[in-house]
């Protein structure tokens, strides 16, 4: 199978973005990328079966999503036990910016993996609550109690840090 | 629940938190990503390898044909440096619309030792050629030209492409680094 034009654009439109994703969902760089990468592996086997390319965006999170909760109970390590030491290593001039990626992976670790994807999906990518439904395949109420909870969860937790 | 205290974390901050955040993140994915995926997926079905290399005209690629490769795409304008594998064949697609307005006629590859181009047929007269001249007017219908290589060691390896004009003076080059080394490197 030879990748086309489309296949890259749609990996350079899309890598980053997912990345980012994937690393705060996860706290893990090596693990992200390893769902990146099998992500957009399914991605390209499977984009001629996607019928409205306007879903393209939600199509490959709900893939990357699938794979992570397939992840998630293989049994592997939990992401609690790699987060510390996974802080990404950055040279003395971008410190500051690691100790807010920090800071968030810190905080994110401490939910639940679905209200930890919902909160991301809203805060972080700017998703609506119907498109994170695109994504879940969970009713819009359903979406919108998770995120509450998250909110509550991560306030609390910095104001108990305080 | 927003805790309306100044001093106290609330909504707001938590939205600024997620914002900062993003803008801060900088961490990229391994650049071979990329190329994981196109093994990934030539290993999954069988190359049916570019068709307009059945077309007689291409004498240059006509005795490179592979069977699975790994794409590279270079831009001419753009430094290239690339990990690559021991053994693996690399098809390298040098993109022409970037010299397309140039006075360029022709193209010469130079290879390093222990870097050959690749043949299917272990056609011993390709992989003992060490440069190549291409005319740039045999592939006047394609964006790019592709040639295919395969190291056979590991190693920093330099590729050096020379475009000249019809004059035989050189407009540019081009240096491709491949940094060669097992699979077992590149992936674990």
């Amino acid at each position: 199978m030879l990748i086309s034009d489309n296949h890259s654009l749609v990996y350079e439109v899309y890598s980053k973005e997912l990345y980012r994703h994937l690393y705060f969902l996860t706290g893990n760089k090596e693990l992200s990328e390893d769902l990146l990468q099998n992500t957009f592996i399914r991605v390209f086997q499977k984009l001629d079966q996607l019928k409205d390319s306007h879903k393209l965006r939600s199509w490959i999170y709900q893939i990357a999503r699938n794979l992570y909760f397939d992840h998630l109970k293989s049994g592997y390590e939990s992401t609690k036990d790699i987060l510390d030491d996974d802080v990404p290593s950055l040279d003395s001039s971008s410190k500051a910016q690691a100790e807010s990626v920090h800071d968030l992976n810190f905080i994110l670790n401490q939910l639940s993996p679905d209200d930890r994807e919902i909160i991301l999906l809203v805060e972080m990518e700017g998703m609506t609550v119907s498109e994170v439904s695109d994504i879940t395949r969970d009713s819009s109420a359903a979406i919108k109690s998770r995120l509450l909870r998250a909110r509550k969860k991560i306030i609390s937790i910095k104001n108990e840090s305080f | 629940m927003t805790n309306k205290q100044d001093d106290k974390f609330n909504e707001k901050d938590l939205t600024c938190l997620f914002k900062q955040a993003k803008s801060e993140f900088q961490m990229d994915a391994n650049p071979f990503i990329k190329t994981r995926i196109l093994a990934e997926l030539n290993s999954a079905k069988p190359i049916s390898f570019l068709s307009f290399l059945k077309k007689p005209w291409v004498i240059f690629t006509e005795g490179i044909l592979v069977a699975s490769l790994l794409f590279v795409i270079i831009s001419v304008n753009k430094s290239s440096n690339f990990q690559a594998m021991v053994g693996q064949a690399y098809a390298i697609n040098v993109e022409l619309e970037k010299i397309t307005d140039q006075s360029v006629t022709h193209i010469k590859i130079d290879l390093p030792e222990n870097v050959e181009f690749y043949s299917k047929r272990n056609d011993s007269n390709v992989s003992k050629l060490k440069s190549l001249k291409i005319s740039l007017s045999t592939f006047e219908a394609f964006d790019r030209i592709p040639f295919v290589i395969k190291a056979k060691e590991n190693g920093l390896k330099t590729i050096k492409i020379t475009l000249f004009n019809n004059k035989e003076e050189i407009v540019k080059n081009k240096i491709i680094k491949m940094k060669f080394t097992t699979a077992k490197e590149i992936f674990f």
